[in-house]
């Protein structure tokens, strides 16, 4: 019996043993797979970003050697062409300065050199083909030259560094926060970036923004605009106004609030107290509107705000409705002033107002059109299948604004909105319609 | 007694090294239909629906009473539990395929479900506007020259946000981050502009806290730069 007993205790040490060995062997072979997989993943990122830095120097190498071609060939097909390759220089390099692991406070002056480089190649290419001269552009030209040549000079080095495995990538990027040998190199500490004034959106004469609809408006107080954001919110019933700050621009009043209903917040501007931003959240019920009273409550809620606008577009995304609203003027829709108001498909009330192009954009035009209607059908493709008509001021990349004829047209199923100039019938814009499953987008 | 003992023993440490060795595996849950998802879903759906006979009216993509009262109809009839909701069991019972909501096919619907993973792994938790201020701040930083020009390029930048650095951006988002997401690509930017925020609690970087805060949002400081 005791010998019995002995062995039986002796048995489960053995098990017991052998359990504890397979769960070591398991634990071990984790372990070694785990280190494994992880010294492959950093092999993969540190190999990532040797070769980002490299795209980096090959496209600021390339950049600087067009842009200097440039300066002496500043017309013509081979400026066109030049610029093509400068584009596509400017973007590859920015791609590969964003994907390397420096914190983008660094890199986001170099950053918006080479995007305003892409963009301006793109406005001086647009004026070459619309028979334009580009003498205009020299001092940019040379100006950014310059920039080029400096940041490939420094980038260049830590490149070299890096090929001579006198800067290990390994070690760097196994440190936190990461610290670049070069980041310095690349901060604005070390390279000066020049101002560049041209026709494009990133262009350095574009930064301010100027709200023509709140010029003249009379100042109002924190008190009042609370008031406003009340009146404005009386759907969820407000218990509580707390100001959030003040946005600096155009001074915006910026009000958090409270309600019995759902919570808010309303930018309410300092000059004229116009909502201009109003977002509401609250849980919404079943689905019980369609299209047409959305597109009513919309209207009437911008006009209780003191918008003049009619619904131009509908998106539907779930139990809400996105209705763009603009100005109609002699039949011409101001496409620039647009206010859009987001309603609740439960019952109607608006869950949010944004109006900043509106406050921006909107002023008395006494809007014409000179070119008579009936002609474009004549200047849109013969194959395109006409459905409707109307004048349209749309914005243009550039800040521009532009009177046009919107020409709805349809071509094999496909929906187009072609925007004709409303004086010499050139082609402007093309827009495709996009059904997403929730709506028409417009691209 | 003993054995029984060694053999839960063994058990226990095969399941334990097999649970190591696996490493961390999530599963993405099939799509359901619920109130806010997409049109076409809510479409397929009605149309088997109708074709099974628990939905009379228009196929119209819209998730109404009708809608709801046919998929519980659906779900009783075949033995399922009556929530309402088409998850994967009734999208099975269905013989339905509905397309999963974070692999949209245009570039549009790739914006908005990377934007709300960001906004998600930033910022939930915070107030509803704190979510579509921080989708706000990405895309302004879009249409900014001083960053990437895409959704993609400005969230996944070095060193730019903390959910892209700690893995929190591949979670899941839920219907609010996607909800904030879209109001910020329709235009809504309650920062009116700003391209920085931080978390004072939580911010270490120093060029940060020279910002001039505008605004303060829920945790987050909102800063133009």
């Amino acid at each position: 019996m005791e010998k019995h007993r002995i062995e039986k205790r002796k048995r489960g040490w053995i098990v017991t043993s052998v359990s504890l060995m397979l769960l070591t062997a398991c634990l071990g072979i984790s372990l070694v797979f785990a280190l494994g997989n992880n010294n492959a993943a950093q092999q993969a990122v540190e190999r990532t970003h040797e070769q980002n830095l490299y795209d980096l120097a090959d496209n600021l190498n390339n950049l600087e050697v067009n842009l200097s071609k440039l300066m002496i060939a500043p017309d013509g097909k081979f400026a066109a062409s030049l610029l093509t390759d400068v584009y596509g220089e400017a973007v590859s390099a920015e791609r590969a300065l964003s994907a390397l692991p420096i914190d983008s406070h660094s890199a986001e002056n170099a950053s918006g050199f080479l995007n305003q480089v892409a963009d301006f190649a793109v406005s001086y290419q647009r004026t070459l083909i619309a028979g334009g001269s580009g003498k205009g552009f020299a001092d940019n030209v040379e100006n950014m030259y310059v920039t080029a040549r400096r940041l490939n000079a420094e980038i260049s080095d830590s490149v070299s560094l890096v090929s001579q495995n006198k800067l290990d990538i390994r070690k760097i990027t196994a440190s936190k926060p990461y610290t670049f040998r070069y980041r310095e190199k690349i901060s604005h500490n070390s390279v000066e970036y020049p101002e560049l004034i041209y026709d494009g959106p990133f262009s350095d004469g574009r930064t301010s923004d100027c709200y023509k609809c709140l010029e003249g408006g009379e100042e109002i107080t924190l008190k009042e605009a609370k008031d406003i954001a009340v009146a404005a919110l009386s759907d969820i019933k407000v218990k509580k106004v707390v100001s959030a700050g003040k946005s600096a621009d155009e001074p915006m009043y910026e009000l958090v609030v409270e309600g019995e209903r759902g919570d808010a917040y309303v930018s309410v501007s300092q000059h004229g107290g116009r909502v201009m931003n109003m977002s509401v959240s609250r849980p919404l019920g079943n689905v019980m509107l369609g299209e047409n009273s959305a597109k009513a409550c919309a209207k009437e809620f911008a006009a209780r705000l003191g918008y003049d606008v009619e619904p131009v577009w509908y998106l539907t995304a779930g139990d809400v409705a996105y209705v763009n609203l603009a100005p109609v003027e002699n039949d011409v829709v101001m496409y620039t002033d647009l206010v859009k108001v987001k309603v609740a498909l439960d019952n109607g009330e608006a869950l949010g107002l944004e109006a900043k192009n509106y406050c921006l954009n909107h002023t008395n035009r006494n809007v014409r059109l000179t070119m008579n209607r009936a002609a474009v059908p004549t200047l849109i493709d013969s194959r395109l299948e006409l459905v409707n008509v109307r004048g349209a001021l749309i914005p243009l990349e550039n800040g521009e604004q532009r009177l046009c004829y919107e020409a709805a047209c349809n071509y094999k199923g496909l929906d187009y909105f072609v925007y004709l100039d409303g004086v010499n019938g050139e082609t402007v814009k093309i827009m495709r319609v996009v059904d997403d499953g929730q709506g028409s987008l417009v691209m | 007694m003993n054995k029984r003992r060694n053999i839960c023993l063994v058990f226990l440490a095969l399941l334990l090294a097999v649970t190591l060795m696996g490493g961390m595996t999530a599963h993405v849950d099939a799509a359901n239909i619920i109130k806010g998802d997409t049109k076409e879903n809510v479409r397929i759906v009605q149309q088997r629906l109708k074709e099974l006979g628990y939905y009379k009216i228009k196929v119209d993509g819209i998730w109404g009473p009708k809608t709801l009262a046919g998929v519980k109809n659906f779900q009783k009839a075949k033995g399922l539990v009556v929530d309402g909701i088409v998850g994967s069991r009734t999208e099975k019972a269905l013989g339905v395929t509905l397309k999963s909501s974070s692999s949209g096919s245009t570039t549009s619907n790739a914006d908005l479900n990377l934007l709300a993973r960001c906004v998600y792994g930033e910022a939930r938790g915070e107030p509803y506007t704190g979510q579509v201020a921080v989708a706000a701040v990405v895309l302004n930083r879009v249409r900014s020259s001083k960053f990437p020009n895409t959704v993609s390029g400005v969230i996944y930048q070095a060193g730019a946000f903390t959910a892209v650095a700690d893995g929190q951006i591949n979670l899941s988002p839920n219907t609010s981050a996607y909800n904030a997401a879209r109001d910020a690509l329709n235009g809504w930017d309650p920062t009116n502009g700003c391209l920085y925020y931080y978390n004072p609690a939580t911010a270490t970087s120093k060029w940060i806290w020279s910002l001039k805060v505008e605004l303060k949002i829920g945790r987050h400081n909102f800063a133009r730069g």
